[in-house]
């Protein structure tokens, strides 16, 4: 178990250097050169010229002389040393380290939302779907999955500003801190793994109520209802836990997208916002706190087998 | 029930995970918030107040163009000193672009490089302590300490005080122009308490007509209140809430959703249909700024006047304006917009004659030989390059209509639109036979600022290596002419010269649209402002 733990988490540790590595080479290869995009950010205006003295002054202090290496080194020993994830090109007066505590927890909330509405419908809907199979309900239930998950959730964000924002007038388009505002997005977001959750956990469900001990259950004379809630669906919900913990990386991953749409303040705007800016810093750190987020969720994820079921060991 | 313990530790999984995690970062940043700590409330309270301040139906929610990023006047004095108006420079302008007094009563040259400046008597700053020579020193040392664009601007060498009301600002070397680059919202004055302990800038407390209220930097919303005691008189807008929405489509969306009440630059081709909705209107201004075309004097053919006149008479200025940008904005008529004083009004609209174009070419020795609708010269068909950023909404297609109107004269025009950063890239490079450029033509309120720039031997814009000593000696002396009159005529001439050698090749002038409530009443637009500045002047009923 310590070993596995230990091993998991170096693992960690280096998808994570790799990711940063990657992103900041990346992002200094596109074109604009850094001490410009600073200049005009936080100097002059954004499309006035900068003059040689003002490129000099602001190389000398974001230490845009030194080679890459160094720069990514620099960089990565202020995270580590001091939790200090550098200097924004853009926020003149606000490290990033500030930028991303402000943006976590819209982001967090926005995604444990999603991910709350996704195991409420998911699993009561799937299990439904898989005891009435073929009935009606199981029809209609299977039909919207399909849709849902052939609709793409920018799609979707659009559509549900369109109903409800615009035509019935009934939530705002964009905003954060009240409740209201949270409705959108976090519907918009939860719509397609909440189809994909329905259908794994019918199948799953399927396939349990067909195995031997769920037959000699019936046989022993137990109730339909004991069946199912203590026999099949703790077996049933194992591949879906796992499914979870992907999809709630693809729910951090789908804000990107989402929190543009809505100007939620979180993660994936300040990376956007970060990308069009050509703010390195804030791009590079931003893509290093999901990566962190999504690998302690899916080692989270890997940890909780054992809860649900004590026969898998880690070795 | 073992499904509910199941869910249950699901979810506490989830929760602990995400609080855990949000715990994390944010002691480690709350050391690090430091600068903004003081002022910065978070999330739902500010939110609330402002919800409910927005209920008396008179704080005015302003859709800004940009992201909120700062508010400190060395470096976002667009903002804070044009949009929030809460602080202010020393000199104001006219919408002539002439000067009038500000914060300062009057300004006079004692020696070439030493201007005296008179500051007015009986102006508070927001914490009720008067505005006197002190200040001002504090203020534009610190500006030039912090961002050497303003000390370039300005050429500044130091500031002295010399009674309670007067200052004297000594340049490195003669510069005629320092007033008009007192004007420069990076230029305003605060009070030494903005800063903190550290001395880091917290909050501004500035002169003008609105106090700073609040900044929640979850959402980046800035609040400002109106200043009861403003030395200007009283204020009639209550107070703003101010927001980025750095997307046009946002914008038009927000005005017309009612989530602001005022906003600028909504796409051009919605202005029409905002501006039929009911409670909406859109005004349309000109700004100083123009789109033009730079050229590059590296390239043969281009060295040729001819070439250039051909290229510029390709071009139907009247119907870009018209059906590209939508009437928001105006045909050339020369390098500078005709509000300006010193704009040269004998200049008519640059020409259309796609006939004369050809035949321009045609006498420079470009003929189409092999009858394949291109020009050659030398066995070498004519190739240009036109090169466009996307960033402003106008340029893709106003690029792309130029090089159909290039192609239409025989002219290989290859049109690419790319990243601004990318196109920046490409200018430096050289690597280009024509840019467009949405360029500012008056950061200070003055002509020489552009011709100094765009046309001198290394001017840092001007990126295609033009070179003439003639106009050098003619710039040089109408730069350092302190005769306003004589100033004005001298850079007359100019205009007209770099028009004639078409050096760059102007296009059309920029336009600005407010679109508004119409409760928004008496709002005056200063087109000397940088994007727009905000009137404390106009009233808003909700």
């Amino acid at each position: 178990m310590h070993y596995y733990l230990a091993k998991r988490l170096g693992f960690l540790v280096l998808t994570i250097l790799a990711a940063s590595v990657l992103a900041f080479v990346l992002l200094h290869a596109v074109p604009g050169g850094s001490a410009e995009t600073i200049a005009r950010h936080t100097l002059v205006g954004l499309e006035d010229s900068v003059s040689d003295e003002v490129l000099t002054q602001v190389s000398q202090q974001y230490n845009l002389a030194d080679p890459l290496w160094k720069q990514y080194i620099t960089w990565l020993s202020g995270i580590v040393m001091r939790g200090d994830f550098g200097a924004s090109f853009v926020y003149l007066d606000t490290p990033v380290a500030s930028l991303l505590s402000l943006a976590i927890i819209p982001t967090l909330v926005l995604a444990c939302t999603s991910m709350l509405i996704v195991i409420a419908l998911g699993i009561p809907l799937g299990i439904y779907s898989a005891i009435h199979e073929n009935s009606p309900g199981d029809l209609v239930i299977r039909c919207a999955t399909v849709v849902s998950i052939a609709f793409p959730s920018f799609w979707v964000a659009l559509m549900l500003i369109l109903v409800f924002s615009l035509t019935l007038d009934w939530l705002p388009v964009t905003g954060y801190g009240t409740p209201a505002n949270l409705v959108l997005p976090a519907t918009a977001l939860a719509l397609h793994p909440t189809a994909v959750v329905i259908r794994i956990v019918r199948t799953s469900m399927l396939d349990t109520l067909g195995q031997q001990y769920i037959t000699f259950a019936i046989a022993k004379g137990l109730s339909f209802k004991n069946i199912v809630w203590n026999h099949a669906v703790r077996n049933a919900l194992i591949p879906v836990v796992t499914l979870l913990g992907v999809y709630f990386g693809h729910l951090l991953a789908g804000t990107v997208i989402i929190e543009n749409i809505f100007a939620w303040p979180g993660i994936g705007k300040l990376l956007v916002d970060g990308v069009f800016s050509h703010d390195i810093p804030v791009v590079t750190s931003c893509i290093v706190v999901i990566v962190t987020l999504f690998l302690l969720v899916n080692l989270g994820v890997d940890l909780l087998y054992h809860v649900i079921d004590p026969r898998i060991r880690y070795e | 029930m073992r499904t509910r313990t199941l869910s249950v530790c699901l979810l506490v999984f989830l929760l602990v995970a995400g609080i855990f995690i949000a715990g994390c970062t944010n002691t480690s940043a709350q050391a690090g918030t430091g600068v903004n700590a003081p002022v910065v409330t978070q999330g739902a309270s500010s939110q609330g107040s402002a919800a409910a301040v927005a209920g008396t139906g008179k704080m005015l929610k302003f859709g800004e163009l940009w992201l909120i990023t700062g508010f400190d006047p060395m470096n976002q004095g667009v903002f804070i000193t044009e949009k929030a108006i809460v602080t202010e420079s020393l000199i104001s302008a006219d919408e002539n672009f002439r000067l009038i007094p500000n914060l300062a009563t009057s300004w006079k040259q004692t020696s070439p490089t030493t201007w005296e400046v008179k500051l007015r008597d009986g102006v508070k700053f927001h914490n009720g302590k008067p505005m006197t020579a002190e200040e001002v020193k504090f203020s534009l040392d610190r500006s030039v300490k912090l961002n050497s664009a303003n000390g370039v601007l300005m050429d500044y060498k130091s500031c002295r005080v010399i009674d309670p009301l007067t200052v004297e600002i000594t340049t490195n070397k003669p510069n005629p122009i320092l007033p008009e680059a007192l004007h420069y919202p990076n230029m305003a004055i605060i009070h030494p308490d903005s800063l903190d302990a550290n001395g880091n800038f917290s909050k501004p407390i500035g002169t003008g007509a609105m106090v700073f209220d609040s900044f929640d930097a979850q959402t980046r919303t800035f609040t400002v209140k109106k200043n009861p005691n403003y030395w200007g008189g009283p204020v009639s807008l209550e107070g703003m809430i101010i927001s980025g929405i750095p997307d046009s489509n946002s914008r038009a969306m927000a005005i017309e959703k009612g989530e602001v009440d005022f906003t600028v630059d909504v796409p051009m081709n919605e202005v029409k249909r905002i501006d039929a909705l009911p409670n909406v209107n859109v005004e349309t201004y000109l700004t100083p700024r123009v789109y033009r075309m730079v050229v590059n004097f590296n390239r043969t053919p281009l060295q040729d006047k001819r070439v250039r006149q051909a290229i510029s008479l390709a071009i139907n200025r009247t119907d870009i304006v018209n059906d590209v940008l939508y009437g928001v904005g105006g045909p050339a008529r020369g390098i500078y917009i005709p509000k300006m004083a010193w704009f040269n009004q004998n200049l008519q609209q640059l020409p259309y004659d796609p006939v004369k174009a050809k035949a321009l070419l045609a006498e420079a020795g470009y003929k189409d030989t092999n009858g394949d609708g291109i020009v050659e010269k030398d066995g070498k068909p004519l190739t240009i390059d036109l090169v466009s950023a996307q960033e402003r909404p106008g340029l893709p297609p106003m690029a792309e209509a130029i090089g159909d109107s290039l192609r239409k004269i025989g002219i290989d025009a290859k049109v690419e639109i790319m990243a601004s950063a990318a196109s920046t890239d490409r200018q430096k490079a050289g690597s280009y036979d024509l840019v467009m450029s949405p360029s500012n033509i008056a950061m200070v309120p003055d002509p020489s600022y552009i011709m100094e720039q765009w046309y001198m031997t290394g001017g840092y814009q001007n990126y295609g290596k033009y070179s003439n000593k003639t106009l050098d000696a003619l710039i040089q002396d109408a730069k350092e002419t302190t005769d306003k009159t004589e100033r004005y005529r001298k850079f007359n001439e100019l205009e007209v010269y770099v028009l004639d050698d078409l050096i760059t090749i102007p296009i059309a002038d920029y336009g600005c649209t407010i679109a508004k409530k119409d409760s928004v009443k008496g709002y005056k637009f200063d087109p000397t402002a940088h994007d727009l500045r905000m009137d404390a002047g106009m009233t808003f009923t909700g």
